[in-house]
């Protein structure tokens, strides 16, 4: 098979960036000589097609787009980014860059730190609701240094977030403050107990988790080796932050703003719903009706729709009316 | 003009980029990026109007659920359009999905829910049915408050309705 061939034969989906960007990459790429590695796909692509990947892959080595993915041999470019701030901080503490990682998933996760997003916020592109992560402004935010304070004898890591939304910056303060929240990661032995709280007043709940330092961070910093190399588990680090911090605290703010919140249950298109309920008969549509209100009106619409004949089958038809 | 005009359509095999709203783009092949309606009612519409090699702005969807949805794409790029018409919904009983597909949508429920929205709005029906399939397993069998926790969903109805459970 000829170059040009295999090129345009080329696996989906290396996603590149444009312009100054693309060369930047390039220029990555070049130093980093690479293993293989792929982010997720392994399992789901077949043979035939992993060795092509393979193949393309260490020509053309993206970096992973986020922190669950990261490898040893390559990180997202708003991890390096921000890391290569702290080149010289050898001897902080695991703790804290236990700290700096869970900063790097709220980026992910569409937070931002405050003085940080006064200073960019001109250049910050609007998040839709109904995603969080959004590429080019983690890596711009990444550029800045993390802006926290250290208190209680360097125990402490007090950070203020604020959530990016599509709509920019509302303008009453009562909306703003309902976007801050307060991280703070403090450090219980070998455990760092990290907590996202909404600003004060608010009186809203908080959310944390306590995490093992030792699972994530090593202690040593082996020689010439990049300062990731410390880190461990990072794909299930992201998660537990995502799952029991970020996203309960993203999703929380939302609804307090009245709104809609996408990535949900609640808060589909019209369709969806029905396209979803189809597939459940009557006893399971009655107990999704006692959910709460939003879900018991979209499963009585389903039930009043199958009536009309609307796009349901006659099944549903016979088994919710006639069981 | 007939926009979907089948002598203006490009080849399977050439590149086309597709560029999430994040600004990334992916060079992708039209035999995989035609999967979406709205990907090659785009293309048919630029290829009129830009001629050659055009990039196609996806403003709804990002980077990171763009190249799932890719990854998706790629394995069913081959599939039958007609294979899936007309089989009939049993309502109750668990849809069939297969094993690739149970493991590419194996994933959290945000992103699961992003893929949803993505690929409605990408038109992509093979795959808004995999993630309703999905969707009506996990509630398939669950109490209100299982379903409730599993959907980080807040219940605002008065207990007394929520006990009676409200007939439909």
């Amino acid at each position: 098979m000829s170059d040009a061939k295999s090129e345009i034969e080329g696996f989906i989906a290396i996603p590149t960036t444009s312009g100054e960007q693309q060369q930047q990459q390039h220029q990555q790429n070049e130093q980093q000589v690479v293993g293989t590695k792929d982010i997720k796909t392994p399992d789901q692509v077949g043979k035939k097609q992993r060795a092509r990947l393979i193949e393309e892959k260490s020509a053309q080595e993206p970096n992973p787009l986020i922190l669950e993915h990261a490898t040893l041999q390559s990180v997202p470019q708003h991890m390096e980014k921000l890391l290569n701030q702290y080149q010289e901080c050898h001897k902080m503490p695991a703790a804290e860059w236990l700290h700096l990682l869970t900063y790097l998933v709220a980026l992910e996760s569409g937070f931002v730190e405050e003085e940080t997003f006064a200073q960019k916020r001109h250049l910050i592109e609007p998040v839709p609701s109904f995603s969080s992560f959004h590429a080019l402004n983690v890596r711009l935010l990444s550029e800045q240094p993390a802006k926290y304070s250290v208190c209680f004898n360097d125990t402490a890591y007090v950070m203020r977030l604020r959530t990016l939304l599509d709509k920019h910056a509302p303008e009453e303060s009562s909306l703003v403050s309902a976007l801050q929240s307060r991280l703070m990661a403090i450090t219980l032995g070998d455990q760092l107990m990290i907590t996202l709280s909404p600003a004060p007043p608010s009186k809203q709940p908080g959310y944390s988790i306590s995490l093992s330092i030792g699972r994530y961070v090593l202690n040593v910093q082996a020689k010439n080796k990049p300062i990731y190399h410390r880190f461990r588990k990072l794909d299930e680090l992201s998660y537990q932050l995502k799952q029991h911090l970020f996203h309960p605290m993203r999703s929380q703010q939302l609804m307090q703003m009245d709104m809609k919140l996408q990535p949900s249950l609640l808060g589909l298109p019209d369709d969806l719903y029905f396209e979803i309920f189809r597939y459940l008969d009557k006893s399971q549509l009655n107990v999704v009706a006692r959910v709460n209100r939003h879900l018991h009106f979209y499963s009585k619409e389903v039930a009043r729709k199958s009536v009309k004949g609307g796009k349901l089958s006659s099944g549903f038809y016979r088994n919710c009316w006639n069981p | 003009m007939d926009a979907s005009n089948p002598n203006r359509e490009p080849s399977d095999a050439s590149i086309i980029k597709l560029e999430s709203s994040d600004g990334v783009i992916f060079p992708t092949q039209f035999r995989v990026a035609k999967v979406s309606e709205t990907i090659k009612t785009m293309l048919a519409v630029s290829a009129l109007e830009n001629g050659e090699n055009p990039i196609v702005p996806l403003p709804n969807v990002d980077a990171f659920i763009l190249n799932k949805i890719l990854i998706w794409a790629d394995h069913h790029k081959n599939d039958d359009a007609q294979a899936t018409e007309g089989v009939e919904v049993i309502p109750g009983s668990p849809p069939v999905i297969s094993p690739w597909d149970a493991n590419f949508i194996n994933v959290d429920l945000p992103i699961l829910f992003e893929i949803i929205q993505a690929a409605k709005y990408l038109e992509i029906k093979d795959l808004v049915d995999l993630c309703c399939k999905t969707v009506a397993n996990m509630i398939r069998g669950k109490t209100p408050e299982q379903i409730s926790r599993i959907f980080n969903i807040q219940r605002d109805l008065p207990s007394t309705t929520s006990q009676r459970g409200e007939e439909l």
